[in-house]
């Protein structure tokens, strides 16, 4: 007789935000109890969606990952997410230190670098089991997910970069479009507005009749980070050079780039489409950092004729 | 009053009012600004509607933060609410302000204006950065307190204890909730100069106190202490608190307690050659006639006498102004047996070792030769009746070895990392401690001036060996 048998069991796991019933194979190893085993698994489940405010939503089969940028929260996908709800399975989730992630587990040492943050994002994946998943990124958040689809190439199908940008301060041949002392006064900026902060950040809402959804869930939470770890986050951020990462991504990728955009440059958007293997980079119409704020439609658009090609 | 009158004070307080009115699109194009506004940014209308965005108004800090904070905010949420910018001025210094914006959207939903009214908000942010400035100056100030080693606390006038730092309850054990809001006087004792009312009052009076004190530990052992007292004055003019800082001098005692067994020590030394002296004079004086031993003696002891002053001298020397060595070229060869001479045969035998070639270092004739006349005595102290002391002289690539060797009781393993420390004394085979622990110090102190170090190897019954390292340097290394 062989020594020790595997036992399975079966947690079903509703979740608050999620809308319908997710089923978890559990695998007990050799010295645990099978209920043991499902009380654990059970646990670290709840904890990382915790953690991350994950929300997950959508009919459809292929999933659609969702990572916001610095300085908000998933909610900034809120224009975008109604288009592609019917076709994909769509999760959404906060950084930690940002929305309504859990605070308490935001850790100096592992925020350090991107890497943290990249670490996070697959977590959820493993969790939740993903596979070739369409990876959405804002701004941080691209090089985020870059990092993610170099150490686990399988979870990704496509990588869908908004406004990315591997380096921000200026190099030898490289314009990311700021000196050291830009960034330095940016982080000071930071400071400045702390004060002003949690009066701004968390405001009552002043009669917006056009909007009334936005409900009590949105306005104290949007864009409400706590300011030290929005200090080391953006201190984090526009420090980063992901230059060299680029080449290693083996995901199909496009560049969504705006016009007139002060954070990420054409020229930064072209220097990432270069450098990765197999991209692609359209220029949208709209100006800014934000088209999927500004310009929900023509994003929408940009996304969904990448997805069909 | 007429309609007219009223309509112009509303657009003359609309345009030139305390406040920034601005208009602009979703992508920030600026639609309409009112003229204080205008003033404000330095440009011309012109410069400014239809040519501009609001973003390229701002400083490049406020234009990321726009774009990824401010825009955001706006859109998800319709309004924003007092968010602070820096105006870049048009050939000026950057105008902090404020701004509360709203987003108007047409019939079927779709944003297409920005109102906002804009703040100055100079007063503001100086007492911003003012509270920050304090903010920050106060934790630096609780980061030194928390952090040192010293123990610095806070007590009320009446002498309750307020706050406790970390440097606190290292030295004394206490937690600082479980002693703040006690009576200080429940473990710091002044001692018997002073009493505590005679401290109170010094403190009411405004002079600072500094005493030595003693503290009652938790676990009920007692430490010394220096304590300064320094009073604070609350806004009413009366004592508010007063800061007490306590700083551990065990050490300083143990020093103190080193000086008062040094001036013993030396005083006994000192005063037994003198005994001898006199004693064989005396001898001379009262046979009236010539007594070769006694002579000797008297010769002897004056030498042992000479050593100590000398050893004295150059130990505070080397306190107070340092080892200054002036160095000429010496056969180490001659110096070793120019010190064995000196040393005097008598009933040792001392053997020198040299090596074929002369051995040439820079150093101080003198020093040098009190050090060679120190380790030999020692050598010559510790050793038994009889027994031989050698010097050998060997060169090790670029370094000259002078070592001492002697097969007497040897060096007690606990005695060999102090014993090239200031005052140290060893026990001798007869159970007395002589010397004044001045020796092994001085003969260091040289070896390092000259750039080289001193060393000990002793196995107690066996014997020791002192080697002298020197630099052997080359004419072209001066």
């Amino acid at each position: 007789m062989r020594g020790s048998f595997q036992w399975y069991g079966w947690i079903f796991i509703r979740d608050a935000r999620c809308e319908d019933l997710r089923c978890k194979i559990v695998e007990s190893k050799p010295h645990e109890t099978v209920l043991m085993a499902m009380l654990k698994r059970f646990g670290d489940t709840v904890s990382v969606l915790k953690r991350n405010n994950v929300t997950i939503m959508g009919n459809g089969e292929t999933p659609m990952i969702f990572a916001h940028g610095y300085g908000c929260d998933q909610h900034m996908w809120r224009l975008i997410t109604p288009a592609f709800v019917d076709s994909n399975r769509l999760i959404l989730f906060d950084h930690v230190g940002a929305g309504k992630s859990d605070i308490s587990a935001y850790d100096r040492a592992k925020y350090s670098s991107l890497d943290g943050y990249a670490e996070d994002l697959l977590e959820i994946c493993r969790e939740l089991d993903l596979k070739n998943a369409i990876f959405v990124g804002h701004s941080v958040s691209t090089m985020i997910g870059v990092l993610a689809a170099i150490k686990e190439p399988e979870r990704f199908s496509r990588l869908v970069l908004i406004g990315p940008s591997p380096r921000y301060i200026n190099d030898t041949y490289y314009e990311g479009g700021f000196t050291r002392k830009d960034i330095d006064d940016l982080l000071d900026f930071q400071d400045s507005n702390y004060l002003g902060w949690s009066a701004s950040m968390a405001p009552v809402i002043m009669g917006s009749e056009n909007e009334p959804e936005l409900s009590e869930e949105l306005h104290n939470s949007f864009c409400r980070t706590d300011p030290d770890i929005a200090r080391q986050f953006a201190a984090v951020t526009f420090l980063s050079d992901n230059r060299d990462d680029l080449p290693e991504v083996r995901v199909p990728s496009l560049v969504i780039q705006c016009q007139d955009d002060a954070i990420a440059p054409t020229s930064v958007g072209e220097y990432v489409r270069d450098h990765l293997l197999e991209s692609d980079m359209v220029i949208l119409n709209a100006t800014g950092h934000c088209p999927h704020l500004s310009a929900p439609e023509e994003t929408i658009a940009a996304i969904k004729n990448f997805l069909d090609a | 009053m007429s309609d007219e009158l009223l309509h112009k004070s509303v657009e003359e307080l609309y345009e030139e009012g305390p406040c920034g009115y601005l208009f602009t699109r979703i992508d920030g194009t600026i639609l309409r600004v009112n003229d204080t506004l205008l003033t404000w940014s330095g440009y011309a209308r012109h410069e400014l509607v239809h040519a501009r965005r609001f973003q390229d108004l701002l400083t490049l800090p406020g234009q990321i933060f726009y774009e990824n904070q401010f825009f955001p905010l706006l859109r998800m949420q319709g309004s924003v609410k007092e968010v602070a910018f820096d105006f870049a001025r048009h050939g000026r210094e950057p105008l902090p302000v404020l701004i509360n914006s709203i987003l108007r959207t047409d019939a079927d939903g779709n944003p297409t204006l920005i109102a906002s009214a804009i703040f100055d908000a100079t007063d503001r942010r100086a007492y911003e950065l003012e509270l920050i400035r304090s903010q920050r100056s106060s934790e630096q100030l609780a980061a030194v307190v928390r952090m040192s080693s010293d123990a610095i606390i806070s007590m009320s006038p009446t002498g309750v204890v307020e706050t406790w730092n970390d440097g606190a309850k290292r030295l004394f054990g206490y937690a600082a909730e479980d002693i703040i809001g006690t009576y200080i006087r429940e473990i710091l004792s002044p001692g018997d100069e002073v009493s505590w009312p005679e401290i109170m009052a010094d403190l009411r009076e405004g002079h600072p106190v500094q005493r030595d004190m003693v503290v009652q530990c938790a676990d009920g052992h007692s430490v010394d202490v220096s304590a300064g007292f320094t009073p604070h004055w609350n806004a009413v003019g009366s004592l508010g608190s007063v800061s007490v800082i306590m700083r551990d001098i065990a050490e300083r005692r143990a020093i103190e307690r080193l000086q008062q067994d040094f001036l013993a020590v030396t005083t006994h030394e000192l005063r037994s050659p003198v005994t001898g002296i006199k004693g064989n004079a005396q001898i001379m004086q009262r046979r009236a006639e010539y007594n070769e031993r006694a002579l000797e003696a008297i010769i002897a002891q004056a030498d042992k006498l000479q050593r100590l002053i000398d050893d004295l001298l150059l130990a505070s020397k080397i306190q107070s102004d340092g080892l200054t060595v002036v160095l000429e070229e010496t056969d180490l060869t001659a110096a070793a047996y120019r010190a064995v001479t000196y040393l005097g045969a008598g009933e040792r035998e001392i053997r020198v070792e040299v090596p074929e070639q002369p051995l040439v270092v820079f150093a101080d004739q003198n020093q040098l030769s009190q050090m060679l006349t120190n380790l030999l005595t020692n050598a010559i102290k510790y050793s038994a009746e009889g027994e031989g002391v050698t010097v050998r002289l060997t060169r090790h690539g670029s370094e000259a070895h002078i070592s001492v060797i002697d097969h007497g009781v040897g060096i007690a393993r606990d005695d060999l990392p102090h014993l090239f420390d200031r005052f140290y004394r060893v026990r001798d085979t007869a159970g007395r401690v002589p010397g004044l622990g001045l020796g092994l110090y001085i003969c260091r102190r040289i070896a390092e001036a000259h750039g080289g170090r001193i060393d000990v190897h002793s196995q107690p019954g066996h014997g020791s060996t002192f080697t002298v390292t020197l630099p052997m340097q080359t004419t072209q290394d001066r």
